[in-house]
């Protein structure tokens, strides 16, 4: 690539991303670049600025000039932690002390390194030497980490899903101009990617960084001489050197292999913000910065000092100019400081990052943006979002205190939110759930019970794995709420307080319901190591920081439903409730330690059950026995070999099927009976194939009733006949928890029409564990032709209307089928009766 | 495209599925990163679409991979990887494996034939590496 060609090449594929940053850009620098234009330019000088982490950083004078101007006054404002301050007062940081602390990071690590170089180079003959860093490198990287991170916006990461594509709530039209930017911001990314052919694609903020950087705006004070006095990099070079060091990229436009320093594994960026919010938390984690700067190195990389493991990086070498590449690692004596940086890193994530107010405000926050921009209609523009105002403004510009002539918002949900940060009146905690917090289900052996465990973790994880489904959740958490109280209210319990909970509850709407998971960057090792024997290897030894700290951090991952404290006690048994008719979960008491409610009132119960929301068996579990629902699995449907031989998988499909359907599970009683239910049945099949029936005619509904009925008192089942459970005079209760309907189809079609599904009229509750699984059993004059073999007779489908958590399972038996030497006739019979 | 965790879950019922002596999938050191690069032809759609493999700064990596290892574990289908943290143990037994394999379109058998290669390719992989002195306070 030519030099200029990724400004080029991005400008192009990304118009609307460039436009944007460009002309966010002119108006930060308008001032300066004025100034250069007209010749009035002032003379920058260096300044020193202490620090509470490095001491004395020297800023030089172009640094300065940039220093002054919006683009990077405007991260004074933006606060390093986002709404940490709110726990941690000391914490309130702004996101410009920490840039100006990675250029002393940058220049204390580029002191370190010159010091390895001197000591490297006395130590090897002359064609092993390593080149010092230039000026130019030095004043570069220096510029790289001043605008390391100015593709920040607002609340830092609690932005993120406002950049995206498509809005996590909905509501948006996607092809106003507002997503043509947004959409380029994917493009920009794996152009970086495609480019920078060693590294990932880089991170959102990085790119809006990158495309700020483009700019022609910067590019203009980059080559003027006013300004940066040397020139050994051209402005668009400069630009590169900057964009690739922004990336941490190790090959590509502008990479050097110290471009590391500004990003990477070991970065200067880590080496500040560690430190840094530590200090200002007021938590003492240590981390040993000054060993770990003294063992970082410029490795001389080539195939014979590479671990033979590495094959790709020794090929890397071979291929090199001079059968080697310089890379910026460390040496093996500084892999504690790096294990303790890592571990820091941890605790900091567990004790600060992750603490469950933090969390509370910064889910707020991020929901007060995706409402307003939902309730406006159309998605924010750029300008609207990088608005040179601090944290605070931006909140009271939401809470509608203030106005701005750029960002207009009028959502009265978002200043709800928005005041309740301003005031410090977070969202509490009205549910917590781990899976290790899942309760057991009754009579399994650990290990099934283990299995049932993660079995249903799963699902939770998986569900709420992005934003609308997490806003979903809420809103079904608030509309059971709401319904709860209506309940509990009509039946005249604690009504005045159940009408403040409803009131409340209908003020606040879904928005405040915040269903929140943390989640955790994935890391890896991406650092090469320099052994003292001269080898270069991966440094993972016996053990794996980065993994330990993944595992450290997932042990102590909670998850929690948060809202307004005055109604925590009834989002808390709403929560409950949805958690189990959707996941089949309850949470074992431990979980209660983790919220600040009291236990829900056994008097709320009565009128739940009473007005049909929830059934005996669902009121137990959420109150006093905290059972999990099962997960059905193949062996519990007791399908017989003879079945498995002609399909092996067929177990495995219906039991996914059923699954499905009923989402969360059955109770543990319940499944048993299924499994009983389904032996009798399978051998129905099994008898019905064997025996003559097939081809015999079936005279009606009551005849397959009596042949049913006979088959499960023949083998002991409890069955109870007529029951108005199902609403149809023909429908058998078995063991007090499978119905059995059966239906009869005179006529040859299409089986999966034959009957329509079933219903649950007059058993429906609104959340029910009782009766979950409806079986049919049909039978249906055969077609001509070949007859489905045994696990062709069975299918699963939903029950009729919107029921969750029930499932029918069909087995359609054909009868009448035309022996073949009478088919033609036969089928003619048949379509006269049916004609008739 | 499928999630993380659907790619997670997949990966490790296969590895279960699969049949071979070493029962613990490599999460460290790039080894399985290698492993599915050379078996990408085998892999089902729903694991393989999306990976993007490249030779970085420490070897041949798999960029998506430790997001999927990370799911692994936090959706517990894979064990914390004590106590060396450069592997971990697949939770699954094999009713449950066979139910994700067939929920994402695979028989059990053809499932077992791809798990087997993994565990065998993984196998090859770590013989050719070799023990890593424990040097740390070096």
């Amino acid at each position: 690539m030519r030099d200029g060609d990724l400004r080029r090449r991005l400008l192009h594929e990304a118009p609307s991303l460039a436009a944007e940053t460009s002309s966010l850009m002119s108006s930060w620098l308008c001032d300066l670049t004025d100034q250069l234009k007209n010749g009035g330019v002032q003379e920058f000088r260096p300044k020193q600025v202490n620090d509470p982490v490095w001491g004395t950083i020297e800023l030089l004078p172009w640094e300065v000039a940039l220093l002054d101007t919006p683009l990077l006054q405007r991260m004074r404002g933006i606060r390093q932690l986002g709404l940490a301050q709110l726990v941690f007062p000391g914490a309130s940081h702004g996101r410009l002390e920490h840039i100006i602390g990675v250029v002393g990071a940058v220049e204390e690590a580029m002191r370190a390194l010159g010091r390895q170089i001197e000591r490297w180079n006395r130590d090897h003959i002359a064609t092993q030497q390593i080149g010092q860093i230039e000026d130019s490198d030095r004043y570069a990287l220096r510029l790289a980490a001043l605008l390391h991170d100015i593709g920040h916006g607002p609340f830092s990461h609690a932005l993120e899903p406002v950049l995206s594509v498509e809005s996590p709530l909905g509501g948006q039209d996607e092809k106003s101009e507002g997503t043509n930017w947004r959409r380029d911001l994917a493009t920009a990314g794996n152009v970086l990617s495609e480019v920078y052919t060693l590294n990932a694609v880089p991170s959102v903020s990085e790119i809006i960084a990158v495309f700020f950087v483009m700019s022609d705006a910067l590019a203009s004070v980059f080559a003027s001489d006013k300004i940066i006095r040397d020139h050994r990099y051209s402005a668009e070079q400069l630009q590169e050197v900057i964009a690739a060091a922004i990336v941490g990229a190790l090959a590509g436009p502008g990479a050097t292999h110290l471009s590391a320093l500004v990003s990477s594994q070991v970065d200067a960026d880590k080496l500040d913000y560690l430190s840094r919010d530590a200090h200002h938390a007021g938590l003492e984690i240590g981390f040993d910065t000054n060993r770990l700067l003294a063992k970082l190195e410029i490795l001389r990389v080539r195939e014979d000092n590479l671990d033979e493991n590495l094959e790709d990086l020794r090929q890397r070498a071979a291929d090199s100019p001079d059968q080697m590449f310089l890379q910026l690692g460390i040496a093996a004596s500084g892999f504690g400081s790096f294990e303790q940086m890592l571990i820091g890193r941890t605790f900091l994530y567990d004790r600060l990052y992750h603490h469950h107010k933090v969390r509370a405000a910064e889910a707020m926050a991020q929901r007060l943006m995706l409402v307003a921009e939902r309730e406006r209609s159309y998605r924010f523009k750029m300008e609207e979002i990088f608005l040179s105002v601090d944290d605070d403004t931006m909140l009271r510009i939401f809470s509608g205190e203030v106005s701005h002539k750029v960002l207009s918002v009028s959502s009265g949900p978002a200043s709800s939110l928005a005041k309740g940060i301003l005031n410090r009146k977070l969202l509490h905690r009205a549910f917590a759930f781990r899976g290790r917090f899942i309760a057991s289900a009754p009579g399994l052996s650990d290990d099934a019970a283990d299995q049932n465990r993660r079995a249903l973790w799963s699902r939770i994880v998986k569900d709420l794995d992005g934003l609308p489904s997490r806003f979903e959740i809420g809103r079904e958490i608030h509309d059971t709420a709401i319904e709860c109280c209506k309940a509990i209210e009509a039946a005249g319990v604690d009504e005045p307080e159940m009408g403040r909970f409803r009131e409340r509850l209908e003020v606040i709407g879904p928005e405040q319901i915040i269903v929140d998971l943390p989640g955790k960057k994935a890391e890896a090792i991406r650092v090469l190591a320099r052994y003292p024997t001269g080898a270069i290897r991966v440094p993972e030894f016996s053990f794996n920081p980065v993994k330990w700290s993944d595992a450290y951090d997932l042990q102590k991952r909670t998850g929690y439903v948060f809202c307004p404290r005055d109604v925590a006690a009834i989002v808390g048994l709403a929560s409950k409730i949805v958690f189990l008719g959707r996941y089949g979960v309850t949470m074992a008491e431990e979980a209660d330690g983790y919220i600040k409610a009291n236990q829900t009132p056994q008097k709320w119960i009565a009128p739940l059950v009473s007005n049909k929301l929830l059934d005996d068996t669902m009121a137990e579990y959420v109150t006093r026995r905290r059972h999990s629902l099962v997960h059905v699995r193949p062996t519990d449907l007791r399908v017989p070999d003879s079945w498995l031989q002609e399909e092996p998988d067929f177990a495995v499909i219906l039991s996914n099927n059923i699954q499905k359907m009923l989402q969360g599970g059955l109770t543990g009683d319940h499944l048993k009976a299924l499994g009983r239910v389904l032996v009798v049945l399978f051998a129905f099949v099994d008898e019905w194939f064997a025996g003559p029936q097939v081809s015999r005619e079936l005279e009606d509904e009551n005849a397959l009733q009596e042949k049913l009925r006979a088959a499960f008192r023949y083998n002991s089942l409890k069955v109870e006949e007529g029951s108005v459970l199902g609403g149809g005079k023909l429908d058998l209760a078995v063991e007090g928890a499978v119905l059995v309907e059966n239906k009869f189809k005179d006529t040859a079609g299409d089986s999966q029409k034959a009957f329509a599904s079933a219903g649950m009229q007059g058993r429906r509750y609104a959340i029910g564990l009782g009766y979950q699984v409806v079986i049919v059993v049909g039978a249906q004059r055969a077609k001509a032709g070949a007859l489905p073999n045994k696990p062709g007779v069975v299918s699963v489908r939903p029950i009729a209307g919107d029921d969750r958590n029930r499932v029918e399972i069909r087995f359609l038996l054909p009868f009448g089928a035309p022996v073949p030497s009478h088919e033609k006739a036969d089928t003619a019979v048949t379509a006269a009766q049916s004609v008739g | 495209m499928a999630s993380r965790y659907e790619k997670a879950e997949l990966l490790a019922a296969l590895w279960r599925l699969g049949e071979g002596n070493d029962e613990r999938i490599p999460t460290s050191h790039g080894v399985l990163d290698r492993v599915l690069k050379t078996s990408l032809a085998d892999l089902p759609a729903t694991l393989k679409t999306g990976l993007t493999f490249r030779v970085t700064g420490v070897g041949l990596r798999c960029f998506e991979l430790p997001d999927i290892l990370l799911a692994a574990q936090e959706a517990e289908f894979t064990t914390e990887p004590n106590p060396t943290y450069l592997s971990s143990m697949v939770t699954f037994d094999l009713d449950s494996a066979r139910q994700i394999v067939v929920s994402h379109g695979l028989s059990t058998k053809e499932a077992q034939r791809i798990g087997t290669l993994l565990r065998e390719r993984t196998a090859a992989a770590r013989k050719r590496g070799h023990e890593v002195p424990d040097i740390s306070a070096a």
